[in-house]
């Protein structure tokens, strides 16, 4: 008998007495067993799996398979040790103890058994009792071998105390992450692990709930980081979340979103850069990287470095944190400033002010000014690129210029292209007739019909006529493009002198940006040179040594258009002489050809009358066999970026289409746009270009309104950047019909932000609008119900007046004699002293020059209804703080015609900082009627209080209307507030600030501001929000229609 | 040499040198027509485009026509209204002299006592009871009264009333009386053209007549910016100013921002961009 089967035998009745499933598994573990072991050995390896029986049948089992595997890694006396371990983890949960078990022989390959004992500590921790504890054990003795594959024993323990922490929240979540584990682990590199689960540590002890999403998500997002700065990266985020405490997973989102956007190189540098400043201001260093792409766009790799310097600098000379915060949001206008000397870039929209009128001076009252994004955006094929333009009522411009390393360059850039597109209108390009003779040149168009033999259709556009005379559209909308062009350019450097020596800047700078001439088909390479000639460097010209004559004489010709006095005509003309030529080139590739590139001879004399008698060229190319086979398309040569993108074709359309809009039929317009060669881009629709055409006639005398739109959206885009405040707004949709809508006039007021000490330029965007008429009958009923009280109010005012009569004295001439003055003359006149006969006197009546404006607050809080305090009852009909507002109104308008100051009636309300509702009521111009009277109907709660942006437009109308004394009264029901008007909803110090501010600009203008609050809590922050500013608390609501004209008389008289 | 001071009686001012001025359409014709059937006239237009210096010379011009060769140009009282101007200072007052009074005449009595034209320069800035007091005079009737005296004085036949007056200036709060308006024939004047500007500029300021054609087209640039927050474009006037300090030597774009655009504005928008424009048409 074998020992094994000794060995079987002795325990198998007891294991089967057990459990009778247990002999099978006993007997398969004895016959694995090595034959090394010896007898003593497993005899005690038999009674330890019997005593493991006797706690759990399950555990011995799991002890007998696993013997094999261990005694296959460890000595003998370790199965002992693991006896004794899964003991101590029965008393916690005999499941786990099994876990253990099982997963021990795997534990073994990757740790020696001197580490078991830890382990089993780590796992047995997990067991707090609970069933999912106790899963949770499982998963980790489960799991640990995998782990350990991609884990230092250091870095398992880390991690294992990290589940256990988060186990402590949610064993569930704990579960999920361990399980996930593995993989992600795996797919780290080895540098990266320890500060993973450094981070993950981070995520647990400031937000646990994140911490999924961070073994989620973590990985990708990390990815997005160069290899070899991943770790510094993790550092860099744990290092920040650590000082603020704030959640990391944010952090880590927002910024490696934000390294992402950029070259790898840079990645190593800013991580630096960043931790550096981290170490002064975390949530500043997240705000620099999050705005890193966007002012890298603007500044350079070493510019960056200054303006981090001078965020630094902030901090250090004790800067709020939070404006620290915000000059890296560039939120403040401060670091705009700033951003804007780093960078030599010009945006539009910066000098947007300025540039339309600039424009409107050199193109007349007409001209609009608009950015080209947008066109290019919209796909519509005019421009596919930020280019100059113009559609012949509007130019066009690029939204921002970066030619030129300083911003004062790229400013006059921006003039170079405003002078030149304006030239085009103000020196005829669009103004040619068809069959017109120019200045210098006669007509050659019929001679081309004749050669053509047909008849060109006369109802086109005069352009598109011509056009249709040449083989090629392409190439003669090309060669019209670079003669007219010249010709503008020349017409711009007489009228415009100052700005000649720019334009040859530019002209250099562009001609240094032509393409190769090799690299172009001979064609190509004829128009290209004529280009750089036309950008005033003929010396640039290449061409072959047989054809040199040629080129000179076009070169020569184009020389013509720099004459002031050249006309459109004179151009088209030029343009079919060289189209003639070009044609019959070949377009094979220059190189193919081999010849001798020469410069151009010395010119003959500048801008004589050419001969531009048709000609047979000189055929100086090889034979027409190979041309031929060698052909390759025609391409449109790129023009240069100064003179922009020139669309004669659609513009003679266009106008002729604003002048009758029936001159062209829908179908002739679709036909045109399909023929022009001036619809760039790929895959356009026609069909949107027809829509914009549509809608630009129809809506063609709302332009202005529409360029203010296009601002405000591109506004937008410039400060669609994240940032804290931001984060929940959204524009609601406004159930504001159409009609409304076009009436609304957008303004845009800075606001103030005390944090930062510095005003958010452009921030609110505060839409007037006229506010809708309702019924006559609230107006009238007030009347009637108050009609004692008003007759006494209007005594009260009619008293004023006579205030205003003032009485001048020492007048030569007048009503009365000033007796003291009358005997002071004679005494004096008697002395022999000359005085002045100035003893008259005289009462002058001045007119009361005082405008008024009163701002009511219809936020939705306004809806509440005011119970009587004396009588603890509602007031009859359940009246709302908005109807007694109303009803003061209607009392202040009866006394404030009584004494004739101009007065103005505003609301206002709104949501978010893009949508300042301001409703105008009465203007301080307009008469009152009952158009008024209706409108008063309609004040009724709305939304949110954006106080600042409300006070800030209403001053705005104060200050522009003719008035010695100017007031405003804002009526309100409680504290400024709004989405984004503070960091968060609790905080509301910034809207305190941010209103104080607004009336104290106000103040600084001569503005009288007064605020009337029916709230009870009002004087704690009236008292912060209105220093040096009056104001006053109605307590008892029920009295402000009673209240409000006592208040103004006071105010008024004053 | 310097000239040296002179004083005269206001109903002694004539104009004995042809004033140069450049007509633009048919307002020599119109006036002159009107003077002579006594139509009095009112004068519409923008600030420093040559309303007064219209006048200047009509006052000369009309005098050769009448033959009178002793003495040259009609007599020319120029009032500047102003709004304290009162009827009595138009008419005339009582002094004290010694222990009695004298009355001395205003301008307006003047120039009806010797047959001038009276130019009443923006009138609508005056008070409204001297509009009141113009009024017989410039119907069929030209009587001026003089109520302190108790008088009636009926105008000498040389005589013409002329207001002037800028329609667009604070026009909402100060406008003419229909009332008074319609006594008057109306002769409009704008900015001269490009060309005819030219012209003036390089007479007046005895400038280069290159500088005088870039002064013009700067002009008629910044006129473009009238109502984009210009009250009122820029003046001939300011342009011939600016022409005389670019003749004295000093640059065009110096004198260009001193003259025109620190002149006409002082928002900081505006001026920047009248200087880029400025900048765009003179070299430096």
């Amino acid at each position: 008998m074998s020992s094994a089967q000794t060995l079987f035998d002795r325990y198998r009745h007891e294991l089967a007495h057990l459990d009778a499933d247990l002999p099978p598994v006993f007997q398969k573990a004895v016959q694995n067993l090595p034959s090394t072991l010896a007898a003593s050995q497993q005899q005690r390896w038999g009674e330890d799996g019997v005593v493991l029986a006797r706690t759990s049948t399950r555990l011995a089992a799991a002890y007998f398979d696993a013997t094999a595997h261990l005694l296959a890694r460890v000595d003998p006396d370790v199965l002992g040790d693991c006896k004794e371990l899964a003991l101590q983890l029965t008393d916690r949960s005999p499941l786990v103890a099994v876990a253990f078990l099982q997963a021990s022989p795997d534990f073994l390959s990757h740790r020696d058994a001197a580490a078991l004992q830890e382990w089993v500590h780590q796992g047995g921790r997990f067991c707090r009792g609970s069933w999912k504890s106790a899963a949770l054990a499982q998963l980790f003795f489960a799991s640990s071998a995998t782990l350990m594959q991609s884990l230092s024993a250091n870095e398992f323990q880390k991690l294992a105390a990290v589940i256990l922490r988060l186990s402590e929240h949610s064993m569930d979540l704990a579960s999920s992450c361990l399980g996930r584990a593995a993989e992600v682990f795996a797919s780290l590199a080895a540098s990266e692990r320890l500060d993973f689960i450094d981070l993950a540590d981070q995520v647990v002890a400031t937000t646990w709930s994140d911490a999924w999403h961070y073994f989620e998500s973590g990985p990708e997002l990390l990815s997005s980081v160069v290899k070899d700065q991943r770790g510094h990266f993790l550092q860099l985020v744990t290092q920040i979340s650590a000082a603020d405490a704030s959640p990391p997973l944010p952090i880590l989102s927002a910024t490696a979103g934000a390294i992402a956007e950029m070259a790898s190189v840079e990645h190593a540098e800013l991580i630096q850069l960043a931790s550096r400043l981290a170490s002064h201001n975390a949530a500043a260093a997240v705000e620099f990287l999050k705005s890193v792409p966007f002012v890298r766009q603007r500044i350079t790799r070493e510019a960056l470095h200054g303006w981090l310097a001078r965020g630094l600098q902030l901090s250090v000379e004790g800067h709020d944190r939070d404006a620290v915060a915000a000059f890296f949001r560039i939120e403040t206008a401060g670091a705009q400033l700033l951003l804007g000397s780093l960078s030599g870039r010009v945006e539009f929209e910066r000098f947007a002010g300025r540039l339309r009128l600039y424009a409107t001076a050199l193109g007349g009252e007409e001209m609009q000014l608009q950015s080209s994004d947008m066109l290019a955006e919209r796909n519509i094929g005019w421009v596919t690129k930020d280019a100059a333009t113009t559609d012949g009522n509007t130019v066009f411009v690029p939204a921002s210029i970066d030619q030129f390393g300083d911003q004062k360059a790229n400013l006059q850039v921006y003039k170079v292209c405003i002078a030149h597109q304006t030239g085009r209108l103000t020196f005829g390009s669009f103004r040619y007739g068809y069959g017109q003779d120019g200045r210098y040149l006669k007509s050659t168009v019929t001679a081309r019909e004749r050669q053509l033999a047909k008849e060109t259709d006369f109802l086109h556009s005069p352009m598109q006529r011509l056009f249709d005379l040449f083989s090629s559209r392409r190439l003669i909308a090309d060669l019209f493009t670079i003669v007219e062009d010249t010709r503008i350019d020349a017409c711009v450097q007489v009228e415009y002198k100052g700005l000649r020596s720019w334009m040859l800047r530019l002209g250099s700078h562009m001609a240094s940006e032509r393409p190769e001439l090799l690299s172009l088909g001979l064609r190509e390479a004829f128009v290209e040179n004529l280009l750089r000639a036309s950008l005033g460097h003929r010396e640039t010209v290449r061409w072959p040594e047989e054809g040199i004559e040629q080129m000179t004489q076009a070169v020569d010709a184009l020389q013509l258009m720099t004459r002031f006095d050249a006309s459109v005509a004179d151009s088209v003309e030029i343009a079919a002489w060289l189209f003639d030529i070009a044609v019959a080139l070949p377009n094979f590739s220059a190189r193919v050809l081999g010849n001798t590139w020469l410069p151009l001879p010395q010119g003959s004399v500048a801008g004589a009358i050419p001969d531009t008698s048709p000609r047979v060229a000189d055929r100086w190319w090889f034979d027409e066999g190979t041309a031929d086979a060698l052909q390759q398309p025609y391409a449109v040569s790129s023009q240069p970026f100064s003179r922009g993108s020139f669309k004669p074709e659609l513009v003679q359309a266009l106008t002729s289409l604003h002048e009758d809009r029936d001159s062209i039929s829908k179908e002739q317009l679709q036909q045109l746009l399909e023929n022009s060669e001036e619809i760039e881009g790929e895959d356009v629709d026609i069909d949107l270009l027809l829509d914009h055409i549509q809608s630009e006639l129809a809506s063609s005398h709302d332009d202005l309104q529409e360029s203010d739109d296009d601002l405000q959206e591109s506004e937008d885009d410039l400060q669609e950047r994240d940032g804290d405040l931001r984060e929940d707004e959204s524009i609601a949709d406004d159930p504001l019909d159409e009609e409304v809508a076009a009436t609304i006039q957008w303004s845009y007021y800075d606001e103030w932000d005390f944090r930062a000490n510095d005003y958010r330029p452009a921030w609110c965007h505060v839409g007037e609008r006229p506010a809708g008429e309702g019924e006559l009958d609230f107006y009238t009923e007030t009347l009637k119900r108050n009609h004692g009280l008003i007759a006494a109010i209007r005594r009260q005012f009619e008293l004023m007046r006579p205030e205003t009569f003032r009485k001048l004295k020492r007048l030569e001439d007048g009503h009365e004699i000033e007796l003291d003055q009358a005997i002071e003359f004679h005494a004096d006149r008697k002395a022999g002293i000359g005085p002045l006969a100035r003893f008259y006197s005289r009462r002058d009546k001045v007119e009361r020059n005082v405008a008024v404006a009163f701002l009511l607050d219809m936020s939705a809080s306004t809806v509440d209804e005011i119970y009587d305090q004396s009588r603890m009852d509602p007031l009859p009909a359940g009246k709302r703080i908005i109807d007694l507002e109303r009803e003061s109104t209607v009392l202040i308008i009866e006394a404030l015609e009584a004494i004739g100051d101009s007065y103005a009636i505003y609301g206002f309300s709104g949501q978010g900082r893009k949508n300042v509702v301001f409703q105008v009521i009465k203007e301080l111009d307009q008469e009152f009627d009952d158009s008024v009277r209706k409108r008063i109907d309609t004040i009724e709660p709305m939304r949110a209080t954006r106080m600042g942006a409300a006070i800030r437009h209403a001053q705005a109308k104060l200050i522009s209307y003719p008035a010695k004394v100017r007031i405003l009264m804002l009526v309100s029901d409680g504290r400024p507030q709004d989405q984004g008007y503070g960091r968060d909803r609790t905080d509301f110090d910034y809207a305190v600030h941010d209103t104080k501010q607004a009336l104290v600009e106000g103040k600084r203008e001569g503005i009288v501001p007064f605020l009337i609050t029916v709230d009870k809590q009002g004087p704690d922050y009236l008292k912060e929000m209105c220093q040096d500013i009056s104001y006053t608390v109605v307590a008892d609501v029920a009295s402000l229609p009673e209240r409000l004209p006592g208040i103004y008389r006071q105010l008024a008289s004053r | 040499m310097k000239q040296a001071f002179k004083q005269l009686n206001a109903e002694d001012f004539r104009i004995t040198e042809e004033p140069y001025y450049l007509p633009i359409a048919d307002e020599v014709a119109l006036f002159e027509s009107a003077y002579k059937q006594q139509l009095p006239v009112l004068l519409k237009g923008p600030t420093g485009c040559g309303k007064t210096r219209f006048i200047e010379y009509m006052s000369w011009r009309l005098h050769r026509q009448s033959g009178n060769h002793e003495e040259e140009g009609v007599p020319l009282i120029t009032v500047a209204c102003h709004e304290d101007l009162t009827a009595s200072d138009l008419v005339g007052r009582y002094l004290l002299e010694g222990d009695d009074t004298r009355w001395i005449d205003g301008p307006i009595t003047r120039a009806v006592k010797v047959g001038a034209i009276c130019y009443l320069d923006e009138i609508v800035e005056a008070r409204k009871d001297t509009t009141v007091l113009i009024h017989p005079l410039a119907d069929y009737r030209r009587m001026l009264p003089m109520e302190k005296r108790g008088e009636l004085i009926e105008a000498a036949d040389g005589f013409l009333l002329v207001l002037s007056f800028n329609p667009g200036y604070q026009s909402a709060l100060k406008d003419l009386k229909h009332s008074t308006r319609q006594r008057f024939i109306a002769i409009e004047f704008d900015y001269p053209g490009r060309r005819e500007e030219t012209a003036i500029i390089s007479a007046e300021a005895d400038c280069h007549a290159e500088i005088a054609a870039d002064l013009a087209k700067l002009g008629e640039k910044v006129r473009h910016l009238k109502a984009h927050g210009l009250a009122e474009g820029v003046s001939t006037r300011l342009l011939v100013y600016a022409g005389k300090l670019i003749a004295d030597g000093i640059s065009p774009r110096r004198a260009c921002q001193t003259a025109i655009a620190q002149a006409l504005t002082d928002d900081l928008e505006i001026k920047g961009t009248i200087e880029e424009v400025i900048d765009s048409i003179f070299e430096e």
